[in-house]
């Protein structure tokens, strides 16, 4: 598994380059220069930091999300699925290191953003401008996407795959346009609107969905393992084609 | 007493790595605030302190890599495998044991220090359902708290007690391992961690203390690691016990009468309430490791006889 585990980063070095500066310049470096300048200027609030932090922890697990597929391109070839699956790992190795990587990498930006928060309470002196809860519902939610968008690039490809990450992102969006239209939209016009988005994901109607997301992430993610599992084969006869 | 040499100085060394942080860093930031920053009532100085813990939870984790890149040992038997096979019992017990434990506490709570509390004061069902939610959220955001104690087993029990049990043995590692990690504790003890200031005998009961329970705990988190060979189920633990513990007594205590005795009942007071579970779990994990270790070595025998 180690093996397999460092081909993956060797193969995949560019995008690994490339998220872990995404994630230490917009994640790590640029809440912190934020939150430094909020403590200096006493117009702005802790608001005002964990706008920013939610945003810039959305943003950098969405980038890994879109470098996820690049994961998977690589070894669509006949010949290296043959070897893979003929190798004492087998299948279930390559399958495995996959799944493995692309967690180890949405932990590392995970950390990352909890090193960050530590960093920015001290700065801004207030326990208050903590996010660890926005972060865990920003992670889960990520892990659940890409566990269920992972099967179908093991089955179809990474380009015909790609097709369902960009129909449950549609999905989404016209989900989002639907409430825009005709839900409640208080949270958005209030005074603090930063402050009702974060209480009504932690203290609102939706605390058990959130409560439960991480374990249901976790479920997802194995039950998506174990899936991919079953559909290599199908899908290394599709590469040969 | 070769043999033992080069495990001795990799000791030495992984001990001044991983307290030197500590050491450094918490007088200079009692000074600069000038008060004993875990002790504060200011919100600044709490976010600080916060702070400081848990970046520092890191420093036994940082000190194995920097201990084996001094000592050119290598990173062989890290611990880093998640090892579920056969083992999913441990990886679910390190959960459940540790919340057992704190219920327990509570029950105990109750039954010496809440004066007229009847049992609905304590496990009302009034809003059970959002205080539920409460601490299962509680337990998801500790997904993240996960890193800063999987910062300190790695450390603890990924390094150090393997290389004790190699010098003095399994039971007299365990108990040196849990001196040592409750005095790595000691400079936040000195600032008012766990305890406050305000008792007699501070500091040095606060630190008798704290060593006392890391004894106990090192038992059961070697448990745990030695059967797992994973440092994940102590990390599990260890994440449980600093980030659920106190969730689970305030998000269980019910009436505000009941909350406001809890909150003048002294932290010394409440650690003695708490020591008894955690002292059967303690107890329990060393007879279960002694065992095992016996177990071991009769293996060990009868394959040098064969």
């Amino acid at each position: 598994m180690k093996g397999l585990l460092y081909k993956e980063l060797v193969t995949q070095k560019l995008a690994i380059h490339m998220l872990a500066a995404a994630t230490f310049f917009y994640g790590f470096a640029g809440n912190i220069l934020f939150a430094l300048e909020i403590s200096l200027d006493e117009t702005q609030s802790v608001s005002d930091v964990r706008g920013m932090c939610m945003v810039a922890a959305f943003a950098v697990f969405f980038i890994f999300s879109m470098v996820i597929p690049e994961f998977f391109k690589k070894d669509e070839k006949g010949s290296w699925s043959s070897f893979a699956i003929s190798s004492p790992q087998g299948a279930k190795g390559q399958i495995q290191s996959k799944y493995i990587i692309i967690l180890i990498i949405n932990l590392a930006i995970l950390f990352t953003l909890f090193v960050a928060d530590c960093i920015i309470v001290a700065i801004v002196g207030d326990m208050a401008a903590s996010n660890l809860t926005i972060y865990m519902i920003i992670f889960c939610s990520m892990l659940a996407i890409n566990a269920v968008e992972m099967p179908f690039y093991v089955r179809f490809g990474s380009s015909k795959g790609g097709n369902v990450k960009a129909a449950i992102i549609s999905v989404v969006i016209i989900a989002l346009m639907i409430y825009a239209l005709f839900g409640d939209l208080t949270i958005f016009t209030g005074e603090n609107p930063i402050e009702s988005i974060y209480n009504f994901f932690v203290e609102g109607k939706t605390i058990w969905i959130v409560a439960l997301l991480p374990f249901v992430a976790i479920v997802l993610y194995v039950a998506s393992y174990n899936i991919s599992l079953r559909l290599y084969q199908k899908g290394v006869e599709s590469y040969e084609e | 007493m070769k043999n033992k040499a080069p495990q001795i100085k990799r000791i030495v060394i992984f001990c001044i790595l991983a307290f030197l942080p500590l050491c450094v860093f918490t007088p200079l930031l009692d000074f600069a605030y000038g008060e004993k920053i875990f002790a504060s009532d200011d919100p600044k100085v709490a976010a600080a302190a916060y702070s400081l813990g848990a970046l520092c939870m890191f420093a036994p984790a940082v000190a194995n890599i920097l201990t084996r890149l001094i000592t050119k040992e290598g990173f062989s038997q890290t611990y880093l495998g998640l090892n579920f096979s056969g083992n999913v019992k441990y990886y679910i017990a390190s959960v459940v044991i540790k919340l057992a434990e704190n219920f327990f506490s509570i029950f105990l709570i109750w039954q010496l220090f809440l004066e007229n509390c009847r049992f609905s004061d304590i496990f009302c069902t009034d809003n059970a359902d959002k205080r539920a939610a409460t601490i299962l959220l509680q337990l998801g955001v500790s997904v993240i708290i996960f890193f800063p104690a999987f910062g300190e087993e790695w450390g603890w029990r990924g390094y150090l007690m393997p290389k004790l049990e190699k010098v003095m043995g399994r039971p007299a590692s365990i108990i040196v391992g849990g001196i040592i990690w409750g005095l790595w504790h000691a400079p936040l003890t000195i600032s008012g961690h766990n305890f406050g200031t305000d008792y007699k005998f501070y500091p040095y009961l606060g630190i008798a203390l704290m060593c006392l329970m890391c004894v106990l705990m090192n038992a059961f988190l070697t448990l745990l690691t030695d059967k797992t060979k994973s440092v994940y189920p102590a990390s599990l633990c260890h994440m449980v016990n600093n980030n659920l513990s106190a969730f689970v007594i305030f998000g269980i205590i019910a009436s505000e009468k009941a909350l406001i005795q809890f909150s003048q009942i002294s932290a010394i007071k409440i650690f003695w309430v708490c020591i008894p579970s955690i002292a059967i779990t303690g107890i329990a994990s060393f007879i279960l490791l002694m065992k095992y270790n016996v177990r071991n070595e009769h293996n060990q025998i009868e394959h040098k006889e064969k």
